[in-house]
């Protein structure tokens, strides 16, 4: 019985369900808080999330990392798709950016109006 | 084996999850988000995946870390939710 | 804990329920879907030994396979990092927030410090042979700067004008040898080094060039983020 556990299948299945619960959280969080700095943890809860969807489902039991070292000693088809895990190091470095960038503002913001609650932010015109 | 231990880091990922954005001590969130960093390090680690599990631990736990910790210091706010 | 007796909105649980019904839907589509095996990946392990030198595959799809995605990638940490440095008012006349005093850590961090940056290095020179590279042991470098900051509150201070040339000729050097290989070999960063044996350190042509750069240019700015977030507080 435990063996029905450790098929591609099941994992695929388990890492859908839980990504999305994930990102379901996430985009909760963000839509409905009204601190602005807990919008952006969020965010951040929300981005990790794709990045667990999208390194799981390229991968299958079995497999092995794309390195070859002293006892994988030949590039063979048993190993892991090496383009998805490009992308991913490269996004994760781009989401850091751009999300000091945003907090970088919100400090500056801060500073200006000392109001951290999006309720309160009508320098436009709106809200209440 | 590989399908229980996902499934198990998956359950406290998502009990994390709904703890960060939860609760009212700023600072808290933000050590329970390192924590969330760590889970998904092991999570890539297992999927054969080990430069983006370098990438994210250096990057989730040391330098978004600081970012938000250093810019709590500079707001001092407490989250009232009304 | 969870302080479950608070009042909850009509907002929140509208959106609440917005969001988990899409999810829902959204879950019984890709639960129809199989991955797809896709054959570009497959083809790069076939002839990643021939036509690069590298035990890594996803350094040489980094670097090599698609190293116009790393320039770009190059230029949005600058631009992000740039946008900072403008938004936070500069770091001259500023404290460091961080106001402990710890004589434990001042006394680890001579000690430390050189080896973080040690292993740094390590890990970026080592990106084709074994897990790691040019972003994951520039980070390394900059967190051991911030250690510094931690430890030597407002004794520590960056020598900007070394940054600044380092940052700006490792862009320029990775640029110029994406211009070699257009030069000589007819394609933006092709091959033109020799190509070792694999598992040698000087082995698999111009990738552990590419990446030193990347390496250094990327441990420059994040040192440079982490110093605009620190040196912050104001004179008194």
């Amino acid at each position: 019985m435990l063996n029905s556990f450790n098929q591609t299948p099941f994992l695929h299945g388990v890492i859908t369900i839980g990504s999305l619960i994930l990102l379901t959280i996430g985009l909760v969080g963000a839509l409905t808080k009204k601190n602005l700095f807990k919008i952006f943890l969020s965010l951040a809860i929300a981005e990790a999330s794709l990045f667990i969807y999208f390194i799981g489902m390229h991968f299958e039991v079995g497999k092995v990392a794309p390195i070859v070292t002293d006892e994988v000693t030949k590039f063979s088809l048993n190993m892991v798709d090496p383009v998805p895990q490009a992308m991913i190091l490269t996004t994760i470095v781009i989401a850091i950016a751009v999300l000091s960038l945003a907090l970088s503002f919100v400090i500056n913001y801060f500073k200006l109006t000392n109001n951290m609650r999006v309720n309160q932010m009508d320098e436009l015109g709106e809200g209440k | 084996m590989i399908g229980l231990i996902v499934l198990s880091i998956f359950i406290t990922l998502i009990i994390l999850a709904v703890l960060i954005i939860s609760n009212e001590d700023l600072p808290h969130s933000v050590i329970l988000f390192m924590g969330f960093g760590l889970g998904s390090v092991i999570l890539f680690f297992l999927f054969s995946a080990p430069d983006v599990a370098l990438t994210e631990a250096v990057i989730g736990t040391g330098i978004s870390g600081v970012v938000f910790l250093v810019t709590l210091l500079q707001i001092r706010s407490k989250e009232v939710n009304r | 804990m969870i302080n479950i007796k608070k009042d909850i909105s009509i907002e929140t649980l509208v959106v609440s329920l917005l969001v988990s019904v899409m999810t829902i839907m959204l879950i019984s589509l890709f639960l129809n879907f199989e991955v797809v095996t896709s054959s570009i990946g497959t083809e790069i392990i076939g002839i990643n030994a021939d036509t690069t030198g590298s035990a890594n595959a996803v350094t040489s799809v980094v670097t090599y396979f698609r190293g116009f995605d790393t320039l770009g990638e190059v230029t949005i940490l600058f631009l992000s990092i740039f946008g900072i440095g403008l938004g936070l008012e500069g770091y001259k006349d500023k404290l460091n927030i961080f106001a402990y005093e710890n004589q434990l850590l001042k006394t680890a961090v001579d000690t430390l410090f050189p080896l973080i940056i040690l292993f740094g290095f390590y890990v970026i020179i080592h990106g084709h042979l074994s897990p790691g590279g040019g972003f994951q042991g520039g980070v390394i470098i900059a967190s051991a700067f911030l250690l510094m900051f931690l430890a030597k509150n407002d004794d520590f201070a960056l020598n900007h004008k070394i940054m600044g040339l380092i940052e700006a000729l490792s862009g320029a050097s990775f640029i110029l040898v994406g211009l070699l290989g257009l030069l000589i070999m007819n394609r933006f960063f092709d091959n033109f080094l020799p190509l070792g044996t694999l598992g040698d350190l000087f082995s698999g042509g111009v990738i552990p060039l590419i990446y030193i750069f990347v390496g250094l240019k990327v441990s420059a700015e994040i040192t440079a983020l982490v110093e605009y977030f620190v040196r912050i507080k104001d004179v008194k």
